[in-house]
């Protein structure tokens, strides 16, 4: 167990390293990054100023070593907009995102349960029918269309909730709804072919000789079985919600990381950029690193060696 | 155990079957997807046909007609079906030129990292040793990472443009094509025709590209047509974002940005390239599945 | 005679699927009395399963339907009455034991948990007034479970298939039934295995009395347990009777062709019997008797018309028209 958890934390790292390294690479390599810094009527002595200040004049390999030596000690670096640390901009920001990404995973699991295994237990029934056109309306709507038409019904329409912004309850509806669209529908669609293969099974037949009744049947004996295949797909949709984040987060003017990076972009503010996405990486390999645990949990036939 | 019965029955169908190979193909004919095909081929040919069938330039301004509500709304015109933006540009006309952006990155997105996919793909499992440990190693940081981000940040600093687009995409989507045909050469090279080829002296590349590839084309082209729709998110995300195609390039995604603004007065400017979208990615999904079904049964449940 | 534990009258499970109606279970009749053990074999594909999930009402859903008969149980006719009536029967005073012990549990929750479960939905009180956890780990002890005290928090995986199907038998004689269906339980295990499940569940049998189905197409198992033999052959039973006398004197041609073909000890070195021909095509069955196309003495009126049914033996009946009545004690009475 210790074992296994130590190998999947050094297989994080290694991602995340090799994260780092291609964004490194990409915002040196790609362009004069000095010259996406500095004011295009700044004069040479300027530029000449900036680089050394950012240590660009130095050969790739030197300032990756220096960058990878700050980056280990946390430091990425000052933001030129903000005025901070950029891990201190990105890390003020990670509870907006985890506070939208984990909402929008509750209201997918909330909504695709249910609604999947009542499709299966008729399938083909009326339950079954709405599933199968919101699974593939889900998955052909874009996240950001679905923001702005829910702004658009929900916010403009009826006034229900308001547009942008982080407060209350009220504000997190709409972008956790939006956020988990896609992936509700995904959810569904395999809550219910997995509990269609589970209801096939065996034991489910042995349950009902046993008498136990049909809703023990299906919410005890067969949805932990359909969860197995279900939480492995949590831990791809999990990419989903932090990817997605970063429009939901820009469409809703949420206050988190995702923003945040789109924002350093447009600002070419890469010390930021960087944070951010090394932030980004850590949430998501730590949230794999849970759904593989929580595997063990469902399955007892789970060995961690 | 239950089921000994229908078991038989399946047998029968099949016998059934090849006793009628008409029927068989006038059953394929009438599963055929009608809708979804329908809507493509229309994409199709509007992105083809645009600079015939567009009513209007789609770059042509005149701030006088700005903000027009569709053609049925009192203050709408029938000249313009589906209303005009800020600038008072024709969103018929856009949404038409637009399909050709759509079309383009989709295709060449998909095809780019196919191949470059499918190669590497090709390569690691048929070498295998380091080749295929460097490979698989990029392929496992690859999906550390949210995809997205990622691709937000290469096309941020490689600079906005139609080729960028095309390039994330392939950096983006290549490890799901290496992963898929990784798995299925390691299983075909363990195969008597490849021994064979082996003894007779074919070279490698000869091996994998004459009779390893041809048993993964139905695999492969599955993928990609099951991709495409996602790809025409990707592509519409990043213009949403800025970061796709450039204005006064019309593109569904930055068409839709541009109405966000106005989400609250000027409602069309937002729906209708969504529903462009929409459409063109739900008859992709349909294809895709209805081809999956058709040629590639036993990966269903992917 | 005293009156049957179950009187099966004229059952007929049809199961609808997309290329025809398929008659799984097609009119039969046959009575299990208490504390006897009846044997109903078949190729697979007669029926034997559909049979025994009508008993208990549980033919796949939606394509199977039980359309016509009577299954009276106790007193009651199981087939008018309501599903929450059902649950009470199944498990309590009608178990079974299924053909695959590795799939008939539950893998995600433990053998105690699972054993534990027709004492909570059956609550029947022993009069010892014995915990639930006490009663699972009685029962497991029972049927033969090493160390069952510690080994109720197992999961299913973390079991051989004997001790597996031992587990099963536990749960299906937990709550002490009445009858008990067993559908080739003993299929899926290793012969040693075999034979030690055989001798368990003939000891459970004689120590609570219970009416046994028990479901198989191996006669070696049917001539070492059972009293008496049912016969069915597409969905139709084709012959009844005492063991011993179907074993010596089977009437029906198919009957006969089992029999002859089972290895017995002291044969004479020859190949062993086989019956003709592929087992029917339930969607498009012969007119006539469904066996004559594979029947060796097979004769025109077979092919036309259905035979009827000849009481043979003590209390058996075979249904061909050409019966080999030679070890009938009673004249041929026909009774279509």
């Amino acid at each position: 167990m210790e074992r296994y958890i130590l190998s999947r934390v050094l297989q994080g790292i290694f991602a995340i390293w090799g994260v780092s390294l291609i964004i490194f690479l990409a915002v040196r390599v790609t362009g004069d990054a000095a010259a996406l810094m500095i004011p295009q009527d700044a004069d040479p002595s300027e530029a000449a100023f900036i680089r050394q200040l950012y240590g660009l004049d130095q050969p790739l390999h030197i300032q990756y070593w220096v960058f990878l030596g700050n980056a280990v000690r946390g430091d990425f670096g000052r933001s030129y907009r903000w005025h901070d640390p950029a891990l201190k901009v990105v890390l003020d920001r990670v509870p907006a995102t985890l506070q939208l990404a984990v909402s929008a995973a509750l209201v997918s699991i909330l909504i695709a349960l249910p609604i999947g295994v009542m499709s299966a237990v008729r399938p083909g029934g009326w339950f079954d029918t709405f599933g199968k056109v919101f699974a593939l309306m889900g998955q052909s709507m874009p996240t950001f269309w679905v923001g702005i038409l829910a702004i658009l019904i929900f916010s403009v329409q009826l006034r229900w909730f308001p547009t942008s912004g982080r407060g209350g309850l009220q504000n997190l509806v709409l972008p956790a709804f939006t956020l988990g669209w896609a992936s509700t529908a995904a959810l569904t669609r395999l809550t219910r072919s997995a509990m269609l293969d589970v209801m096939d099974s065996d034991f489910i037949k042995m349950a009902r000789i046993k008498g136990v009744p049909e809703r023990w049947v299906i919410w005890k004996h067969a949805l932990k079985n359909a969860a197995i295949p279900v939480v492995t797909i949590l831990g791809v949709q999990w990419a989903q919600f932090l990817g997605g984040s970063v429009i939901v987060e820009t469409i809703f003017a949420w206050p988190g990381v995702g923003r945040t990076i789109v924002e350093a972009l447009n600002n070419r503010d890469y010390a930021v950029v960087q944070a951010g996405t090394f932030m980004i990486s850590i949430l998501f390999v730590t949230a794999n690193l849970i759904v593989d645990l929580l595997y063990g949990v469902i399955d007892p036939r789970v060995r961690y060696d | 155990m239950a089921t000994e019965a229908p078991a038989r029955t399946d047998q029968k169908v099949l016998t059934w079957k090849q006793d009628l190979r008409w029927a068989r193909v006038w059953d394929e004919l009438a599963r055929l997807p009608l809708l979804p095909i329908t809507i493509l081929a229309v994409v199709l040919l509007a992105g083809v046909l645009a600079p015939v069938i567009a009513p209007h330039d789609p770059a042509d301004f005149e701030l006088n007609r700005s903000m027009m509500p569709p053609a049925w709304d009192p203050k709408g015109s029938p000249d313009y079906l589906l209303g005009t933006d800020k600038l008072g540009r024709d969103i018929l006309s856009r949404i038409i030129w637009g399909a050709r952006i759509s079309l383009v990155v989709g295709f060449l997105g998909v095809g780019f990292a196919g191949t470059v996919g499918s190669i590497l793909g090709l390569a690691a499992g048929y070498f295998g040793g380091r080749t295929d440990a460097i490979i698989m190693r990029i392929v496992d940081i690859k999906l550390s990472v949210p995809g997205f981000l990622l691709a937000l940040v290469l096309a941020a600093v490689i600079g906005p443009s139609l080729q960028t687009v095309i390039i994330v995409i392939v950096v983006t989507l290549w490890t799901g094509y290496a992963r898929l045909v990784r798995g299925e050469t390691l299983s075909l090279k363990q195969r008597d025709f490849v021994a064979l080829a082996k003894v007779a002296g074919c070279s490698p590349v000869r091996i994998l590209f004459k009779h390893i590839l041809p048993n993964l084309v139905n695999t492969i082209v599955v993928l990609a047509t099951i991709q495409l729709g996602s790809v025409i998110i990707f592509e519409a995300s990043l213009s949403f974002l800025g970061l796709g195609v450039q204005p006064p390039t019309p593109a569904w995604g930055s068409m839709l940005a541009d109405g966000r603004q106005y989400v609250a007065s000027a409602w069309w400017l937002s729906v209708f390239p969504g529903l462009a979208i929409m459409l063109m990615v739900l008859s992709t999904n349909l294809a895709g599945d209805w081809l999956r079904d058709r040629f590639d049964p036993k990966r269903r449940q992917v | 005679m005293t009156e049957p534990l179950i009187q099966i009258r004229d059952l007929r499970t049809y199961l609808y699927t997309r290329r025809g109606v398929v008659k799984a279970v097609d009119g039969i009749s046959f009575d299990i009395h208490e504390g006897e053990i009846v044997g109903l074999v078949g190729e697979s594909g007669s029926g034997k399963t559909m049979t025994s999930l009508s008993i208990l009402q549980l033919v796949p859903q939606p394509a199977g339907r039980i359309v016509g008969g009577s299954i009276m149980f106790e007193g009651e006719d199981l087939l008018t009455l309501p599903e929450s009536r059902l649950q009470e029967i199944r498990g309590e005073r009608i178990s079974m034991i299924l053909q695959d012990p590795l799939t008939a549990l539950n893998p995600v929750y433990s053998i105690g948990n699972q054993v534990a479960e027709p004492f909570q939905f059956h609550p029947k009180e022993d009069g010892r007034g014995a915990t639930i956890r006490n009663r699972v780990v009685e029962v497991l002890q029972r049927v033969g479970i090493p160390a069952a005290e510690t080994r109720v928090k197992d999961f299913p995986h973390q079991f051989s298939g004997g001790m597996r199907q031992r587990v099963c038998a536990a749960i299906a004689i937990a709550p002490r039934p009445r009858l008990l269906i067993a559908d080739e339980p003993t299929t899926a295990l290793d012969v040693t295995i075999q034979a030690q499940f055989l001798r368990l569940l003939k000891q459970l049998q004689q120590e609570f009395n219970l009416a046994v189905l028990y479901i198989t197409h191996d006669l070696g198992v049917v001539a070492r347990l059972c009293n008496r033999v049912v016969v069915m052959y597409a969905g139709k039973i084709v012959e009844t009777g005492d063991v011993t006398r179907i074993y010596k004197q089977p009437a029906h041609p198919y009957t006969q062709g089992l029999m002859q073909s089972v290895p017995r000890l002291g044969m004479k070195r020859e190949r062993l019997f086989q019956i003709q021909g592929q087992p029917p095509d339930f969607l498009d069955l012969p007119q006539g008797c469904p066996f004559w196309p594979r029947c060796p003495q097979a004769q025109d009126v077979c092919k036309v018309e259905e035979p009827p049914v000849a009481a043979v033996g003590t209390a058996g009946t075979v249904r061909c028209w050409f019966p080999d009545l030679t070890g009938a004690t009673q004249p041929v009475s026909s009774a279509v």
